[in-house]
């Protein structure tokens, strides 16, 4: 499994041990948020991440569509525009919720590891 | 290594007819239910049969508990899984549910797998007013609420984001303790981690090579032993994952019996979502537009597309293409020991799909038994062996079935 102790930028490490440790401890809401910040600091440390492309159906399109769209989305036209944001839809998240956006983005960071 | 059979009940519309012919319906339920009763007597371990509503030819299969039903009475040993149950509310009330699950124990003996899922296509969660966004929340607190119906007396209700119910004691309760193995419909990466992180088997969809289980399963099963928040009574630690098979004497005449079912499969399966046009319900004919679609690349002579990164895209250009199980004896026994290298527990197979012959299915499950089978079954005790290692130091009940 991914596991955040392999995340070299310690601040980013730190984030993502205590949204596993929130999802842990049944606070998901919290967990995702956590999760969401992870991943827009992973941006910003790694803004190649914004322009990265996969083929998908005989197209390029931008890798971060594949962002989860569980209520807490990525407006891709802030990806677009270099400054990616998050649009919290929900006020409250479930932990297979925590769980999708925490492994995403610690995936993301892993592979991005500099 | 396990085995098992996985139904949509396919049905495409006869060319030469816009619509069904009268007995089609009738034919697909009871030719499957022969299919079952014959894996059942061959030593097949599980069928899984999904449930989808409004997918015309894709899927007739809305009602899997009556077949299941059915099933139950023609076999023996057979387990009989859901593959999957719509969780949402809209769809199929929890309480139903544990009613359903639990009489179908009863009925069986004891041999239900309980799958659960969210549903996926805009056909049906727009059919039920499911917005796809809460999708994922609204299957975790209805399955998690299910199984409490099926362990508590009585049951306490609960007031939750997306369902509400008073303290009632909903009956029967399974024949299982404290219920059936529970598993969840994954597509994709994060899926098989919600599966692992919840105590529940993944029932994968995503058509994964041997490559890619060798690498999933291992996390799965870190995260069961080192991270699980089991969302019932039990744990079902487990990794499956369905795949298209035809079983002949020769490649050649396994591919010419069953690629034609699994292209259409694969047709069938992406033609309800985007970049394609919305499907007009009663009015499309999939299989013509399949049709067409096969003529007109005979035609082109037109080269088959890369294979699509992002992981639903894969999952359905895998679908309608040979995958490692169509074919002779020989090539099927060589892809299944790379999985089962890997430690899956089981594989599903798709057999029934497209315009697939009743007589030909029914050969390529007596081949496959005879001649596939046996050096699987004989190595299951050393697998069941690597399980019970993998569980050292899980406290938690466990109540797989593999």
């Amino acid at each position: 499994m991914a596991r955040s102790d392999g995340v070299a930028n310690p601040e980013l490490r730190t984030m993502f041990q205590r949204a596993q440790r929130e999802m842990r401890e049944g606070k998901a809401t919290e967990s995702v948020h956590t999760s969401v910040a992870a991943f827009l600091k992973t941006c910003e440390l790694c803004p190649a991440i914004l322009a990265e492309t996969i083929r998908v159906r005989g197209r390029d399109v931008r890798t971060l569509v594949q962002f989860p769209r569980l209520g807490a989305n990525l407006r891709l036209e802030s990806v677009e525009a270099g400054k990616p944001e998050i649009v919290f839809e929900r006020e409250r998240f479930a932990t297979s919720e925590a769980i999708t956006y925490y492994e995403f983005a610690l995936d993301t960071a892993l592979a991005h590891n500099e | 290594m396990k085995f098992g059979l996985f139904y949509e009940l396919q049905l495409p519309r006869p060319l030469d007819n816009d619509q069904w012919n009268p007995d089609d319906e009738y034919n697909v339920v009871h030719q499957a239910l022969d299919q079952i009763e014959l894996a059942d007597k061959l030593g097949f371990d599980y069928v899984f049969e999904v449930e989808h509503h409004f997918l015309e030819e894709y899927s007739h299969s809305s009602a899997p508990e009556i077949v299941l039903a059915a099933a139950s009475q023609r076999t023996k040993r057979i387990r009989l899984g859901h593959g999957i149950v719509h969780m949402p509310p809209a769809h199929n009330h929890p309480a139903r549910v544990a009613e359903r699950i639990a009489t179908l124990d009863i009925v069986s003996n004891g041999r239900v797998e309980f799958g659960t899922g969210e549903g996926a296509t805009d056909m049906e969660l727009g059919g039920f007013g499911t917005p796809r966004e809460q999708k994922k929340a609204i299957w975790e607190e209805a399955t998690r609420e299910c199984l409490r119906m099926m362990t508590t007396v009585p049951y306490e209700g609960v007031q939750g984001q997306y369902l509400q119910m008073p303290v009632r004691n909903v009956i029967p309760k399974p024949i299982q303790k404290p219920h059936p193995p529970v598993w969840v419909a994954a597509s994709r990466r994060e899926t098989f981690m919600v599966a692992g992180r919840l105590g529940i088997g993944a029932l994968g969809f995503g058509f994964e090579t041997p490559e890619e289980a060798a690498v999933r399963i291992p996390a799965y099963w870190e995260l069961v032993r080192e991270e699980s928040m089991p969302i019932g009574a039990a744990m079902n630690p487990a990794v499956a994952t369905v795949a298209n098979m035809m079983c002949c004497r020769t490649d050649e005449e396994a591919m010419a019996k069953g690629m034609p079912g699994a292209q259409f499969f694969g047709y069938s399966l992406g033609r309800g979502m985007p970049p394609n046009p919305p499907l007009q319900p009663g009015r499309n004919h999939l299989n013509r537009e399949f049709n067409a679609q096969m003529a007109a690349q005979r035609a082109s002579s037109q080269s088959l597309e890369q294979e699509p990164e992002d992981e639903s895209a894969r999952a359905l250009y895998r679908a309608g293409r040979r995958g490692g199980f169509m074919g002779s004896p020989e090539f099927l026994r060589e892809n299944l020991r790379k999985y089962e290298e890997a430690h899956l527990d089981a594989i599903i197979f798709i057999v029934q799909c497209g315009d697939r012959k009743h007589d030909d299915i029914m050969a390529s499950l007596e081949l496959f038994a005879q001649e596939v089978m046996p050096e699987f079954a004989d190595r299951h005790a050393d697998h069941q062996e690597w399980r019970r290692r993998q569980l050292e130091g899980v406290e938690f009940p466990v109540n797989s079935t593999i």
